[in-house]
C-alpha cells in the first residue's frame, strides 16, 4: 500500500497557515482573553477617560459616586480616569524594557558566550563583562534604579533606561548560557568545515538556536518590569506627577488607606494585580510550545 | 534556566487545616494587638502620662547643632527655657485654644527686667535657687556662655536673631551672678531682642555640664549635647531614647515655674501621617501632630477629639528664584501671583482649615496699616494681560519643587498645575527628598519653590520682613532677592524707635507695598493648626514654633484615675 506524496508532506511538514490554525486551536482561550483585554484597553484607554487624568476635576478625597466612579484622590484628581491612563503608561513602560532587556541581552549574552573562553584581551573582556552581569543582578533591582534615576533625574525616558540596565543581566545570563550549549554542537563544526565565516556561524546557527528561552522569559521579564516600575513610583522614583502611574498612586493613597479612605490606594492596587496576573498567565499561555 | 514566575507561589499546595490554623492565629494576634494598642499607657498608680505621635526622632537634640523639624524644636521647648516667654491668652477665634500673646513678656529664667531711658539697654534680674537637672545652680556665667556657643557653632540663632542681636560678646554683658544686660544699636531693636530671645532660639544652658564635656574638639560641646539632651533647664527631662522608637520625657519637678500637671510624655515615631491619625482614632495615642488637612477635618467633627481653629503663623509660601529665567521677570512674578488657585486650595487641599494672607506682618500687629496691600486673587485673565503687557509669551514653563515629606504641599503642586493654565503658565512638578529640596534651595536651583513653614519671631515686624529677604546674606535670601527701597524702608522702620508705633508702622506698610509690587514669593494660606487632641487632653496653645507646651496641657481629672 503506498500513501499519497502530498498529504505525507502536509501531515509532517504543515504549511505556515495551518500551524497558525493549529496553534489556534490548541490555545486556552480562558488563559489570553485578559492580557487581551488588557492590551485593548490600553490602546484605547484616551477614549475611556471620563477626565483628564491630570487635572483637577472634582472635590478632593470624594468617595465613589455615581460622577467620580473611583473617587477622587487628595488633589482632586479622578481616580478612574488616572487608574485607566496608568494602564497604558505602566504597560508602554514594561513592553519597551522587555524589548530593550531582551536585546541587550541577546546581544551580549551571544557576545560573552561565544568569546568566554577564548585566550587573550578578547576573553578577558568577555570573562569580565560576565561578572560585571552577575554583579548588577545581586544588587537589589530597586535600588539600582533608584541610584541611576538619582544621577539622571526622574522621567519616562530615565525610568525606562534604569529598568532595562536593572533587568537586561537575566537575559544576559540566559542567552550566555544557551550559548555555551549549543556552540558545542557538532552541526558548527560542520559549518566551519564548509567554510563558514565565525561571524557568519554565530548569526545562521548559534543565534536563532539560544535566544529561544530569553524570548519565553520575556513574560517574566515584562511582570518584573510593571512591579519594579511600581516599586519605583512608591518610593518616589518614578514618573513626575501627578502623571497616573499605579506605584505613584499607591504611595499617595497609602496615608488615606490608613484612616479609611481606601479608594485612592485600593483601585490601582487592584488594576496592578490583575494587569501582573493577566500578563504572566497570558504570555505563558501564548509562549508556551505545543506538540500535535 | 528560566527565572520562577511571578505567580508560581499559586502552584504551592496548602493544606485546609493549616489555612485556618493559620487564619486563627491571625485573627488571635490582631485581637492582641490592637488591645495592646488600645489600652491607655498611661495612668498608672496615678501618673499622669500622655502619648505624642510624632512623625520621626528629632535629627539631634541640639539646637544649635541645626536640628531643624519639628522635632527638634519641640525637644528644645520641653527640656529647655529661656530668660523670657510670651504669655499665654484665650484665643479669640477657637474657644478651645489659647495663643501666645506675641507683645507682651513675662519671667521664665528671668523674674524681671527693665529698660533704659534711651530704649538700648535691658537689664534681666536672674531667678535665684534654680538648679539644672545635673544639679548646677543657673547664674549670669550661663546666660553669657549660651550665647557664645551659638555664635560659635553651626547654630541657626546668629542668622534668625538679626537685626537685634549681632555680637553677643560686645552686646550681653555679665553684671553680677544675677544680672545681665543686653544693649542694641539703637532703640528700634529693643522690642525684636525680646522677640527672639522669648523664643526657642534663646535657650539658655548648663554651662557647668556643658563645659565638663567640651572637648578641643568640640569646645562647646555642642556634639556632646546633640546626643546626650538633658543640658537646659526646662519642665521636662529626657528618661529615655529608643532610636527610631520613641522619646520618654518625666516632669521636672524642680522647673522654676512649677512642676507641669503631665508626669509623663512618650513620644512614638509614627512616620507616616494617616497612621498618626488611625493610632490616635484607636486611642494608641493621645495626641497626633502634623495630621494630613483632611484627617484633622474629619475630627473635626467628632466630639472624641479636639481640633483647633487659630489663627497661625503657619504659612504655605511659594518662592519664586529671582535671578533665573523665568522669574528674573518681574512682570512674570506677578502674573504669578494671579495664576494660584488661593480659594481652591484653602478649600480643597486645607479643608477649609486655611485663611487667605495679606502681606508678610502679623495681622495683630499694633497699629498695622494694611493700605495699599492687596488681597491675593486668582485671576486668569489679569494674569494673562500682565504678561501680554509685558510682552512675555504663553504658555510660561516652569518647574516647581515641593517635598515629599510634606504630602499637602504634592496637593498645592497640583492645584497650581491644574489652574496655572488658563493664567499663561505650564507647571512641570518636581517632588524631592526633603534634603534633596535643601540642597536645591541652598543652591538657588530651582524655579519655583513650595514651602510650608513659620515666622517664629513673627510678631517682629524687623524679623518678619527680613527673615527670607537679608541683605548680603545670600543663604537665607531663598528668591535671591534683594531692593534697596525695601531695606530703606525696613531701615526707618527701625530708626523710628518703638517697632509697634504708628509711626514705625508707615514704614513697615512702605516695605510691605514694595515687596507686594516685586513679588519674589507668594503666601499661598494661612494653614491652621495640624494638631489633633482626644477630647480629654486639655490645654493646647499655639506657639509660632509651631510645637507643643506641655506646661500648658493635662489629661481632664476624670479620665486620669
Amino acid at each position: 500500500m503506498t500513501v499519497p506524496a502530498t498529504s505525507l508532506t502536509a501531515e509532517f511538514f504543515p504549511s505556515r497557515t495551518a500551524r497558525v490554525v493549529q496553534y489556534l486551536r490548541h490555545l486556552r482561550w480562558a488563559k489570553v482573553v485578559p492580557l487581551l483585554v488588557l492590551t485593548l484597553v490600553a490602546l484605547t484607554s484616551p477614549l475611556l477617560l471620563r477626565f483628564d487624568p491630570e487635572v483637577v476635576v472634582g472635590p478632593s478625597s470624594q468617595a465613589p459616586d455615581g460622577t467620580y466612579w473611583f473617587g477622587t484622590d487628595s488633589s482632586g484628581l479622578d481616580i478612574f480616569s488616572r487608574t485607566l491612563a496608568a494602564t497604558r503608561l505602566n504597560l508602554t513602560i514594561a513592553l519597551v524594557v522587555t524589548v530593550a532587556a531582551t536585546t541587550i541581552g541577546c546581544i551580549v549574552g551571544l557576545v560573552i558566550g561565544m568569546n568566554e573562553s577564548r585566550r587573550g584581551p578578547v576573553g578577558w573582556v568577555s570573562r569580565g563583562a560576565a561578572r560585571l552581569v552577575d554583579l548588577v543582578e545581586a544588587i537589589p533591582a530597586v535600588l539600582t534604579g533608584l541610584v541611576i534615576i538619582a544621577f539622571f533625574g526622574v522621567s519616562t525616558g530615565t525610568l525606562m533606561i534604569a529598568l532595562s540596565v536593572v533587568l537586561a543581566p537575566i537575559q544576559i545570563r540566559l542567552v550566555r548560557t544557551e550559548v555555551l550549549r549549543v556552540r558545542s554542537e557538532a552541526y558548527l563544526d560542520a559549518a566551519r568545515s564548509g567554510g563558514q565565516s565565525e561571524l557568519g556561524l554565530t548569526l545562521r546557527h548559534v543565534l536563532p538556536n539560544s535566544i529561544s528561552s530569553a524570548v519565553e522569559n520575556c513574560s517574566v521579564i515584562f511582570a518584573v518590569a510593571i512591579i519594579v516600575t511600581a516599586a519605583l513610583g512608591f518610593v518616589g522614583a518614578g514618573v513626575a506627577p501627578p502623571t497616573p502611574e499605579w506605584g505613584a498612586m499607591l504611595a499617595r493613597g497609602a496615608s488615606d488607606a490608613t484612616v479609611g479612605r481606601w479608594w485612592p490606594a485600593a483601585f490601582p492596587a487592584f488594576a496592578l494585580g490583575l494587569t501582573i496576573a493577566a500578563v504572566s498567565v497570558g504570555f505563558n499561555e501564548l509562549l508556551r510550545r505545543r506538540r500535535a | 534556566m528560566p527565572t520562577r514566575h511571578p505567580l508560581s507561589f499559586l502552584d504551592a499546595q496548602v493544606d485546609r487545616r493549616t489555612v485556618l490554623r493559620g487564619s486563627l492565629l491571625a485573627i488571635a494576634l490582631g485581637t492582641f494587638g490592637t488591645a495592646c494598642a488600645s489600652s491607655k499607657a498611661s495612668d498608672q498608680n496615678g501618673t499622669r502620662t500622655l502619648v505624642e505621635a510624632i512623625a520621626s526622632m528629632p535629627g539631634g537634640l541640639a539646637f544649635d547643632a541645626k536640628p531643624g523639624g519639628y522635632e527638634g524644636f519641640e525637644f528644645t521647648q520641653l527640656t529647655g527655657a529661656g530668660l523670657i516667654r510670651n504669655p499665654y491668652i484665650q484665643d479669640p477665634d477657637d474657644p478651645g485654644a489659647m495663643r501666645q500673646d506675641l507683645y507682651r513678656h513675662e519671667g521664665v529664667l528671668a523674674e524681671s527686667w527693665e529698660v533704659s531711658p534711651d530704649g538700648r539697654t535691658y537689664t534681666f534680674h536672674l531667678r535665684r535657687d534654680v538648679v539644672s537637672p545635673a544639679g548646677n545652680p543657673f547664674t549670669a556665667d550661663d546666660v553669657v556662655w549660651s550665647y557664645e556657643r551659638k555664635w560659635n557653632s553651626t547654630s541657626i540663632a546668629p542668622s534668625i536673631s538679626l537685626p537685634a542681636i549681632t555680637d553677643p560678646a560686645t552686646q550681653l554683658t555679665r553684671i553680677d551672678d544675677y544680672t545681665v544686660s543686653w544693649t542694641v544699636a539703637e532703640a528700634g531693636h529693643g522690642f525684636p531682642l525680646l522677640a527672639v530671645i522669648s523664643k526657642i532660639s534663646g535657650e539658655i544652658y548648663d554651662s557647668t555640664l556643658l563645659k565638663s564635656h567640651a572637648t578641643p574638639d568640640d569646645p562647646y560641646a555642642v556634639q556632646w549635647s546633640n546626643l546626650n539632651g538633658n543640658f537646659g533647664f526646662g519642665p521636662y527631662l529626657m528618661e529615655s531614647y529608643e532610636d527610631g522608637q520613641q522619646i520618654t520625657y518625666v516632669a521636672n519637678e524642680k522647673f522654676v515655674l512649677g512642676k507641669p500637671p503631665v508626669d509623663r510624655i512618650v513620644q512614638r515615631v509614627v512616620p507616616d501621617a494617616g497612621s498618626r491619625a488611625s493610632m490616635l482614632k484607636t486611642g494608641a495615642v493621645d495626641i497626633a501632630v502634623q495630621v494630613l488637612p483632611a484627617d484633622v477635618a474629619s475630627m473635626a467633627a467628632d466630639p472624641q477629639f479636639s481640633t483647633f481653629d487659630t489663627q497661625t503663623n503657619n504659612f504655605t509660601w511659594a518662592y519664586m528664584q529671582t535671578q533665573t529665567p523665568p522669574f528674573d521677570n518681574k512682570a512674570v512674578r506677578q502674573a504669578f501671583a494671579h495664576a494660584i488657585p488661593y480659594g481652591q486650595i484653602i478649600e480643597q487641599v486645607y479643608q477649609g482649615r486655611a485663611k487667605p494672607v495679606v502681606g508678610l506682618l502679623d495681622p495683630n500687629l499694633p497699629n498695622r496699616s494694611t493700605e495699599g496691600l492687596e488681597p491675593q486673587t486668582y485671576d486668569p485673565d489679569r494674569s494673562l494681560q500682565i504678561l501680554r503687557e509685558a510682552g512675555v509669551s504663553t504658555p510660561v514653563k516652569f518647574t516647581i519643587l515641593a517635598s515629599s515629606a510634606v504630602p499637602d504641599l504634592q496637593d498645592v503642586a497640583v492645584q497650581i498645575q491644574s489652574f496655572g493654565k488658563a493664567a499663561g503658565f505650564e507647571t512641570q512638578i518636581e517632588v524631592l527628598p526633603a534634603a534633596t529640596l535643601a540642597d536645591r534651595q541652598g543652591n538657588k536651583a530651582f524655579q519655583v519653590l513650595l514651602l510650608r513653614d513659620m515666622s517664629v519671631s513673627f510678631e517682629s515686624p524687623p524679623y518678619s520682613l527680613l527673615l527670607s529677604y537679608p541683605k548680603n546674606n545670600p543663604g537665607r535670601n531663598i528668591s535671591s532677592w534683594e531692593n534697596p527701597d525695601y531695606y530703606t524702608a525696613v531701615e526707618a522702620g527701625i530708626a523710628a524707635g518703638d517697632s509697634l508705633s504708628p509711626e514705625a508702622a508707615v514704614h513697615w506698610n512702605q516695605a510691605e507695598r514694595v515687596w507686594q509690587e516685586d513679588r519674589p514669593m507668594v503666601q499661598i494660606a494661612n494653614v491652621a493648626p495640624l494638631h489633633v487632641f482626644k477630647s480629654d487632653v486639655t490645654g493646647f496653645a499655639h506657639r509660632t514654633d509651631n510645637v507643643l507646651d506641655f506646661i500648658e496641657i493635662d489629661r481632664s481629672a476624670s479620665s486620669s484615675q
